[in-house]
């Protein structure tokens, strides 16, 4: 499925959006930014499409991430996300998932 | 996506003047004249006109479970199941919605070597159609939606007859692979076919080579352009396999319950020698297709093979199976367990004498040129004849050769056939309890 490719990295590479990324700090519990998204019905449906290894890596992180600040801890630095190195797998699925719902959408105004 | 946009005004300025000079251009019940082309890219488009104005089109692929390997069988299945989900280029949603809005339908259908996607619309609304029926020659089998669909394919296993099933088993036993796929998929495959393997098999079978668009009640022109625009997945010729080997043998399946269905056949007539198909499709009318009335009996030996064999109520029905290069002819008899070993036994006592009468020849005759007749006659049956002619053996022929070349075959020639079938080995596919139901070796 050559169409589902996550990007790497941001889209724009910049300064001021590698500083606001570092200070949001869910990179410190390992997290990647689609781990965070605010799970809307269009995220779950993402979620649910997504293929069995990506869906099981992000529930990884996201119960790592919970176990640690249940412990008030946060990862050593080393395995931080990196800004360079967050990988938008949800993307292509959510984007796919937001097209259909304005299709349907669309469809319910016109007829 | 750029040939889409050049594409549809024309469309729309010869199928408005197509539809202008003759609405209802043919009555009801007479059968059409057929146009056939082939275009460049050898894919054969087929048309004839219509007696109402509703347009059907078709696009007929050699797709079927013929062309499964042992890793994807059920492939072809999926393929018939393609038609409710989302292609390459449009979902599901905006081809069942966009179809039904102007009330058209979309059909698929298939057997052991074709699959066909059929859409038909009022003529005026035939755009719609095309502009729908011509993605699905891309299908995308999102993962999601194979899951999601999962248990429509599991109600489509159950509803599976136990005729069928035994007709089934009855190719397995016959040819093994190749033709002897089921044309349902295995249990065991639920879920296991993949994406990519699917996708595999799209784009090994959909070529411009293997393909036939057909239809009725659109001019030949209108067509040819929709089909030129059509943009397979897979790029080679036409992959012919190789003619399959008649093996024969047993495949049954013992399940609970006192019934029991057996299939028995042996070799058949190709549809490619076309003689000799009509041949066997007359046989098959003379020794009982089926009953002419609801609940009757069969005429013909095998109908009054079943009344010898006692007064145990047996479903039976001939079986012709014609396919490009082999073909399998037997019955399928059905009845309860304790009777099913008599009247099998009867019945092959009758396929193996290799004797029709004069009086069974012309009673067949007269039953195939009806039935040959009605197909021609209505629109629903001409698309899916012509499809399948189209596709198989790239030229259509039309109602009158069919009938003249069925006055031709002689008493003689149909006695051919029956010897031919009483000659060979003999296949048995049966499920249900199979107490009593013989082995192919004891019927030899």
């Amino acid at each position: 499925m050559a169409s589902y490719i996550a990007r790497k990295g941001p889209l724009v590479f910049s300064n001021l959006g590698k500083w606001a990324y570092n200070l949001s700090g869910f990179n410190q519990y390992g997290l990647h930014r689609d781990d965070c998204l605010y799970e809307n019905e269009d995220v779950k449906e993402a979620v649910r499409r997504l293929p069995r290894k990506l869906y099981d890596e992000r529930n990884y992180r996201i119960m790592r991430a919970l176990h640690l600040s249940m412990t008030k801890t946060i990862l050593p630095k080393e395995q931080w996300t990196k800004y360079e190195e967050d990988v938008k797998y949800l993307e292509p699925y959510l984007n796919e998932v937001v097209k259909e719902r304005e299709e349907r959408e669309d469809w319910n105004k016109n007829h | 996506m750029a040939c889409n946009a050049s594409k549809t005004p024309l469309l729309r300025a010869i199928a408005k003047r197509g539809y202008a000079a003759n609405v209802c251009p043919r009555p009801v019940g007479d059968t059409s004249a057929i146009n056939v082309n082939v275009l460049e890219n050898k894919l054969v488009v087929a048309t004839a006109d219509a007696t109402v104005p509703v347009s059907r089109v078709s696009i007929v692929l050699r797709a079927g479970s013929r062309n499964e390997s042992y890793d994807t069988q059920g492939a072809s299945h999926l393929l018939r199941l393609a038609g409710t989900l989302s292609t390459q280029n449009s979902t599901a949603f905006a081809i069942a919605r966009h179809i039904q809005q102007v009330g058209g339908t979309l059909t698929t259908w298939g057997d052991r070597e074709l699959v066909g996607y059929t859409v038909e619309t009022t003529s005026d609304n035939v755009e719609t159609g095309l502009r729908y029926l011509q993605d699905l020659v891309r299908p995308a089998f999102k993962p999601w939606e194979l899951t999601d669909n999962a248990k429509t394919l599991l109600n489509q296993l159950n509803a599976v007859t136990t005729e069928q099933r035994a007709i089934e088993l009855a190719h397995k036993a016959a040819f093994r692979t190749g033709l002897g796929n089921s044309i349902y998929i295995p249990r065991f495959q639920l879920g296991r076919l993949s994406t990519e393997s699917l996708l595999h098999y799209v784009a090994s079978t959909f070529n411009a080579g293997n393909a036939a668009v057909v239809g009725v009640g659109i001019d030949n022109n209108t067509l040819s352009g929709f089909a030129q625009t059509l943009d397979f997945p897979g790029k080679g010729g036409s992959g012919k396999s190789g003619a399959p080997n008649y093996y024969g043998g047993d495949a049954r399946k013992d399940t609970a319950g006192n019934r029991a269905t057996v299939a028995v056949v042996g070799q058949g007539g190709a549809a490619l020698n076309h003689k000799e198909a009509l041949t066997f499709a007359i046989l098959q009318q003379a020794v009982g297709a089926g009953a002419s009335t609801a609940h009757g009996k069969p005429g013909g030996i095998f109908g009054e093979a079943v009344s010898c064999a006692g007064d145990a109520p047996v479903s039976l029905k001939a079986i012709n199976a014609s396919y490009a290069d082999a073909g399998l002819f037997g019955f399928v008899a059905s009845a309860g367990a304790s009777d099913i070993g008599k009247a099998v036994d009867f019945l092959v006592r009758a396929l193996k004498s290799g004797s029709v009468s004069e009086k069974d020849v012309s009673r067949g005759k007269a039953l195939l040129k009806a039935r040959i007749i009605g197909k021609y006659a209505s629109d629903g049956g001409l698309i899916k004849e012509i499809g399948r002619q189209a596709a198989l053996s790239r030229t259509v022929l039309d109602a009158d050769t069919i009938v003249a070349a069925i006055d031709g075959i002689t008493q003689q020639q149909v006695q051919e056939a029956a010897k031919k079938v009483a000659g060979s080995k003999l296949s048995v596919g049966a499920i249900g309890n199979l107490a009593n139901v013989p082995y192919a070796s004891d019927l030899a």
